[in-house]
């Protein structure tokens, strides 16, 4: 063997014929990850993961091992491990060893999948690109001088690259479904309070979703079952009886009225992302789906709101990394000096900009006008998303308005690099779930199709998304 | 003003930061009896604020506080939130501390003390919120050192009107706020233990060349205890009247100060404000889901609560007819109370009567044996017996004494002591004419003196009856036989 099988049922049926072993799958894992030419790994973690695959092999052999047992999978490493190094791609943790596992990686250890290492992003989660990790740059697979997106840029390329069979990410703003797109794979972004935040380094706590990348959305799916559920330590999941995601996936879109949001085909949109997205929707429509054209009015508001709110959880959720208790400390002349010098030369400018935005907004004087008022917008959006959705069982808009662009285009221009996450964003503001599909090419790089569902309907979230990727049929796997 | 009057008027108000009497912390499972153990030993990620942990409320902890607003006659509003407090400070893990901004989960209650005058007066309470309590700094030869066995710690912070006009009065209102929070099971409040730290907020009023001048005042933060709440009020506002007279900054100065208070040196002194942070920049706690209280909640709370002590007080005088002092000894200890109330019910009536053993009898042999009323082997139920026995004649009050000796010691019931030791009194006429007969025939001098219109020596030949019949006698009847005999 010397490819990973492609998709998640590729892999287990692989394993239940004993054509292969989890011992085996990992090691050619562990293989093309320390290949990797595209910066996306951060660490592999070998031990750990060879003794996982035994472990799963001993299962699979009992004969009642769940699906993703003994299947290779990237985690961003935002998200905590229990003994292995949680950085956020910050300097201001590096070193950092985390005393607990996060509870997707728990639930995933539960299910006998087996992590390969953690995967390279911007840092803590902040920017579109990977291009803010204090440990480099991630390039994109289908061409090594663009970005891959971002945040999750590493967990992007490891599936696009064939060096896991899932990857988990996290999802602020569109930190997963952009990445995707510009990388061709599949990215979910779950509704706010389905998967457990607890053990993933805060961001932007009302808006941090985790969620997975898969070549297929078959693969996603059966990720999300196992992701999905009540969590006891995050007061903000909801309890749900558990569901199945795959049962619908073969239903296709026949007589579902899928809702195209006119402000999200704005000026600026590349030519080429467009045309794709045009033909996808006609593809759908010949499928059977009715299109209706809905309005989102407060879509130009997003960015504002998320700019206001993100920054503001932000600068109070990196409060913590002060040099006291762990991570870099740099030692000052008194505490104030020593907060200043640990935090200074701790976080990148991308992070230290957000934060100065962050502290600006929830300021005496500037709350009412900022935080307040961007609460306020954001209940509107929610309304709007949800007026929609009483007319349509989904959204089709595109994911990203641009593909890959060239590392360093952008990075001086944070505006620019912001508008990256108009589609996505929104998203984040009123807690819906999104799934980004590859949706074809323009000069050669992927553009990605989003899908967005009302809250909880991951279900119909999924089916639609099955279907275009039968009409679309499967990307190519990166170089 | 008490004693020798000051020269203005003074205006207290009081934020009082309590810990609930809950087992586990605000946020995460943690014990929260931190007191004494060895540091960093109730950590986990939530309360040592790592990375990625998430706090997940205590429900118990709320029920507590919201207790304590309904013992305090507070409000519950319909709506409330936790919210982020953010500053930073080596105590604090996660660079805020979970608080509450604007919507409390008590509003507007009040309590009422004894006003300097003697009359009742009430001091309002603005609110009564929850929030989470930091680690502790301990310095030493090394550097400063944390311990985050209280980080986490759920606190009520009580914040009083400036209704307080003076230390007494302070104190009576922490006092009478003490005894409630007690009461009501919400806290235990070992002020020893730093079960409770006060801030204290002290101006002064008076007129100057017919003007009212009333400068801005002085926090004094992190009281301890009592006493060092008295003296630092007494200290800051004789400060603040020196330091207007001498025309210092308190002239034009427009917000308050906050200051410390050395107990060593007797005095307040500034204190730097914590990192300039006048702003804390609050914003709702994104962690937490907003909270809305069910009116079944709050009914069934309030319908678990205890009676207030200065409640049950006025109850027990109004309906028992007890003095204030034996109200005041019964109320003073939530068993002592319901143990008197159950004895009552155990005697059918003569609430004085038992109140009179329990407040006697009961409350020196407790005292003696430094036991509590829960463990003593006296039972309501046999003070109950024991009242009824005295009063049907079985026993005199003597031997219900020595009744109640033997039931202490061995936890028998009244009636079985009787029995065994033989203490029923005789009212037996034969039994004691015969005991009549030979005092009379003993104190022929004693007789003539009573017949020569001198009645009170009746009571001392009763006692020499008594004491011939080994005090069982039951002296009414002794009394009548004698005067009959004599008379
Ligand atoms: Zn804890």
């Amino acid at each position: 063997m010397n490819a990973l099988p492609r998709t998640g049922r590729e892999a287990a049926e692989l394993l239940r014929a004993r054509e292969t072993s989890a011992s085996e799958l990992t090691d050619l894992a562990i293989e093309r990850a320390r290949a990797d030419t595209h910066n996306a790994w951060l660490l592999v973690s070998d031990d750990h993961a060879r003794a996982q695959a035994r472990a799963a092999d001993l299962r699979l052999r009992a004969g009642d091992a769940p699906p993703l047992c003994g299947v290779p999978w990237a985690c961003k490493d935002i998200i905590g491990t229990k003994g292995i190094e949680t950085t956020a791609g910050s300097r201001i943790l590096d070193g950092y060893i985390p005393s607990y596992s996060a509870t997707v990686v728990r639930r995933l250890d539960a299910a006998g999948a087996v992590m390969i290492g953690k995967t390279n992003l911007d840092e803590f989660a902040m920017g579109s690109s990977s291009e803010n990790s204090a440990f480099g740059p991630v390039k994109n697979p289908h061409d090594a001088t663009r970005v891959p997106g971002g945040s999750s840029g590493g967990s992007a390329v490891a599936v696009a690259a064939g060096q896991a069979v899932f990857s988990l990410g996290t999802d602020t703003g569109g930190s997963i479904r952009q990445p995707a797109a510009l990388c061709g794979v599949v990215g979910v972004k779950p509704t706010y309070g389905r998967v457990s935040r607890y053990g993933v380094v805060a961001f932007a706590s009302s808006l941090d979703q985790v969620g997975p990348f898969a070549n297929d959305v078959e693969t996603a799916a059966i990720v999300c079952e196992a992701l999905f559920g009540v969590d006891e330590n995050d007061a903000t999941t909801m309890a749900l009886p558990a569901e199945s995601l795959r049962e619908g996936l073969s239903d296709g879109v026949k007589g579902l009225r899928l809702g195209v949001p006119r402000e999200y085909f704005i000026e600026g949109m590349e030519p080429g992302v467009e045309r794709a997205v045009r033909a996808a929707l006609a593809a759908l429509e010949r499928e059977g789906a009715e299109l209706v054209d809905v309005s989102l009015p407060s879509t130009d508001h997003g960015l504002a709101v998320y700019y206001i709110i993100q920054p503001a959880e932000a600068s109070a959720n990196l409060a913590r990394y002060d040099g006291v208790r762990y991570g870099l400390r740099v030692a000052g002349s008194d505490l104030a000096d020593t907060y200043r010098r640990t935090r200074g030369e701790g976080f990148g400018p991308e992070v230290k900009r957000r934060l100065i935005l962050g502290t600006y907004a929830l300021s005496a004087g500037y709350y009412d006008a900022y935080y307040s008022k961007a609460q306020k917008v954001r209940t509107l959006i929610k309304r709007e998303f949800d007026e929609a959705f009483a007319k349509v069982d989904a959204l089709v808009t595109p994911t990203s308005p641009s593909v890959a662009f060239a590392i360093g285009a952008k990075v001086n221009d944070p505006l620019t690099m912001y508008l990256n996450d108009a589609f996505t964003l929104p998203v984040n503001i009123a807690g819906l779930p999104g799934i980004s599909v590859p949706c074809g090419t323009s000069d050669g790089l992927p553009v990605g199709l989003q899908f967005i569902a009302g809250s909880y309907r991951e279900a119909t979230l999924f089916r639609v998304a099955a279907a275009y990727e039968r009409i679309a049929g499967p990307m190519e796997v990166a170089a | 003003m008490t004693g020798t009057a000051a020269p203005y008027a003074l205006v207290i108000g009081i934020e009082c930061h309590v810990e609930l009497a809950t087992s586990s912390k605000m946020f995460c499972g943690c014990a929260a009896r931190w007191f004494g153990a060895a540091p960093n030993t109730l950590v986990c990620p939530v309360c040592l604020g790592l990375p990625g942990a998430l706090p997940v409320p205590n429900r118990r902890a709320i029920e507590l506080a919201m207790t304590a607003g309904l013992a305090l006659h507070c409000e519950v509003p319909a709506h409330t939130k936790f919210d982020r407090k953010n500053y930073l400070y080596p105590d604090l893990p996660k660079g805020y501390q979970i608080s509450q901004y604007d919507l409390p989960l008590n509003t507007a209650g009040w309590l009422e003390i004894a006003g300097d005058d003697g009359r009742p007066k009430r001091i309002r309470i603005t609110r009564a919120h929850l929030e989470e309590d930091t680690g502790s700094l301990h310095h030493d030869g090394r550097g400063t050192l944390v311990d985050f066995n209280r980080s986490g710690v759920p606190l009520l912070e009580i914040v009083s009107e400036p209704d307080i006009s003076s230390a007494r009065e302070a104190l009576r209102y922490l006092e009478s706020l003490r005894e409630i929070l007690i009461f009501a099971g919400v806290a235990e409040f070992r002020l020893e233990e730093g079960g409770a730290r006060f801030d204290v907020n002290v101006s002064i009023r008076f007129d100057e060349g017919g003007e009212t001048r009333w400068p801005p005042q002085s926090e004094i933060k992190n009281l301890n205890s009592f006493r060092a709440l008295e003296e630092a009020v007494a200290y800051e506002s004789a400060r603040l009247w020196d330091e207007w007279h001498a025309g210092g900054d308190i002239r034009t100065r427009r917000t308050k100060v906050t200051v410390g208070w050395s107990p060593e040196r007797g005095r307040t002194f500034p204190q730097r404000q914590k990192e300039e942070v006048d702003d804390y920049r609050y914003f709702p706690e994104p962690d937490l889901v907003p909270l809305s209280p069910a009116p079944a909640d709050v009914e069934r709370l309030r319908a678990a609560l205890p009676e207030m002590p200065v409640e049950q007080r006025a109850r027990f005088v109004r309906d028992h007819g007890l003095s204030e002092y034996d109200a005041r000894v019964l109320v003073s200890d939530r068993a002592l109370a319901s143990f008197f109330e159950d004895a009552v019910r155990a005697a059918g009536g003569e609430p004085k009567q038992v109140a009179n053993w329990v407040t006697g009898e009961l409350l020196r042999y407790l005292k003696e044996g430094n036991g509590a009323v829960s463990a003593a082997k006296v039972t309501p139920a046999h003070i109950g017996e024991l009242v009824r026995i005295v009063k049907d004649g079985t026993i005199s009050n003597t031997a219900a004494k020595e009744a109640f000796a033997e039931m202490w010691v061995s936890g028998k019931a009244p009636r079985d002591v009787v029995e065994s030791k033989g203490l029923a009194q005789v009212s037996d006429e034969v039994q004691i004419r015969a005991a009549v007969d030979a005092v009379v025939a003993e104190n022929d001098q004693a007789i003539a003196t009573y017949r020569a219109g001198k009645p009170q020596v009746l009571g001392a030949l009763v006692g020499k009856v008594m004491k011939r019949m080994g005090g069982k006698a039951n002296p009414a009847v002794v009394t009548s036989v004698l005067r009959e005999r004599i008379g």
